[in-house]
Parts: C-alpha cells; sequence; structure tokens
C-alpha cells in the first residue's frame, strides 16, 4: 500500500515579516540605564536574526489601570512605566524563541507582539509621554524596588512661613550692615 | 436619514494603530467601552480593526478598560 503524502507546515520556508513590539519596562530602571536596558532588549532580538525596521523610544507614561506581575514569587504592582516599541523582521520559525526570550525578561511588565505594516503608521504627532503625563511621583508602587526611591533634595523642604520670614529678615539684615 | 461618513475613510487611514490614543479615544464612551459603528458611522471592517486597536492600547495600559 502506498504511503499518503503528508502535508506538513514547515515554518522554516516562510519568508521573514515584519512584526512590532510594544513593550512595557519597569519604572525601577533608572533614565540614566534605559537606553543600556533596551540595547540589552535588541541585542536579545538581533541573536535570533531579526532585524529593526523602526522604533520609538520609550517615554514614561501613567498607566491607564494598576497592572501587577510576579516577580520571585511576590506580586509587585505597577502604576507607572516606559513605553516604548520596535518593529522587526524576523523569519516566523524564530517567533517562539522570540517569545520566550522576552518572557525571561524580568524587566518588563507587558509586552505586544502583532503583525504590522512596514510604514509608520501612528498618525498624531503629540508624544505619548505627554498625552499620559509621564511624571514621576514617587514610590507608590507597593513592594517596588528600593532604587526607584525618588531623591529628593533636603532644600525642597518647605520651611514654615515665620522661619522663612526670620531667615530673609537676617539676611537681609547682614546685607545692609555690609553696605 | 442622515448618512455618518466613516472617520477612516474619510481621512484615508488604512491601519488603525494601537499607539493612536487620542484617534482611539473618540470611539469610546465617558465609562472606557467602544461605541457601536452605529453611533459612529465606521464601516464594518474598520470597525474590527478599531476595536482589536483599543483592545491592544487597553492590554499595554494605554487606554482603561473601564473609566471611573
Amino acid at each position: 500500500m502506498a504511503k499518503k503524502a503528508t502535508t506538513t507546515f514547515v515554518a522554516e520556508t516562510l519568508e521573514p515579516r515584519i512584526y512590532e513590539i510594544g513593550y512595557l519596562l519597569s519604572p525601577a530602571v533608572r533614565d540614566e540605564d534605559l537606553e543600556a536596558r533596551v540595547s540589552e532588549l535588541k541585542d536579545s532580538l538581533t541573536k535570533l536574526g531579526a532585524t529593526f525596521v523602526s522604533e520609538g523610544a520609550p517615554e514614561f507614561i501613567d498607566l491607564a489601570y494598576e497592572m501587577s506581575k510576579i516577580i520571585d514569587n511576590k506580586r509587585v504592582r505597577f502604576n507607572q512605566g516606559y513605553f516604548g516599541w520596535l518593529k522587526i523582521e524576523i523569519d516566523p520559525a524564530q517567533v517562539a524563541n522570540l517569545k520566550e526570550t522576552l518572557d525571561k525578561n524580568i524587566l518588563l511588565i507587558r509586552y505586544l507582539f502583532i503583525l504590522a505594516p512596514r510604514e509608520n503608521t501612528v498618525l498624531s504627532k503629540k508624544p505619548l509621554g505627554k498625552i499620559l503625563k509621564g511624571e514621576r511621583t514617587g514610590p507608590t508602587n507597593e513592594g517596588e524596588v528600593p532604587q526607584m526611591a525618588a531623591e529628593e533634595p533636603a532644600e525642597a523642604v518647605e520651611m514654615p512661613a515665620d522661619k522663612v520670614e526670620e531667615a530673609l529678615d537676617s539676611e537681609i539684615k547682614e546685607m545692609v550692615k555690609e553696605a | 436619514m442622515s448618512t455618518q461618513q466613516c472617520y477612516f475613510k474619510s481621512n484615508n487611514i488604512k491601519h488603525i494603530d494601537y499607539k493612536d490614543i487620542e484617534i482611539l479615544r473618540k470611539f469610546l464612551t465617558p465609562t472606557g467601552k467602544i461605541q457601536p459603528s452605529k453611533r459612529t458611522g465606521t464601516t464594518k471592517k474598520n470597525q474590527r480593526k478599531l476595536s482589536s486597536a483599543i483592545k491592544y492600547a487597553r492590554f499595554m495600559g494605554l487606554l482603561p478598560f473601564i473609566e471611573a
């Protein structure tokens, strides 16, 4: 009896496609480390054979709702994050590996992986950071990484009104004496 | 009977991006629900694209699921 011809789906034979990865980076990442973290993410993608078509720099935004992620058996809640996106061209056979690497990244709160057209489709010129008012408001998130603590200078602490007046008076007196 | 025009057709928008939250907000009710095409005049095809884009934006925390 002749063997039946099997039709198997071989993903490797498919042509590379354009995908978009939208990602939310943890607010625990410091501004100065942001570029390094993004380049680390990009390096992990290039290792899988991805080529970059375009990208949107991460912007600090206020999330529309509280998100939570379990990191080291601990539920961490997020109200803010860095939102950025990357458009890549990659072989569909590598998509499963790519998702695996993204899942392993602890700094990613969430990511969105979708098919996208090559050209830029964002119409609004206003940056997302401005629309969603991405301003650091200090460590409001439960279980937040200590690095995130907003370091306010000691000078920023408000003095009582009477003390301010006294200080001003003494300064004026000193100035008058010098003159 | 007045015929409403599809916003995306009249502005020649072929791809509805989930990052365009200013546009997407126009199609939400004050409570954050997606408005029906009957109300906004979007074509069936664009309504499907729009609802996907809104759902992507919600997932990424750019839009709320429900507005207080």
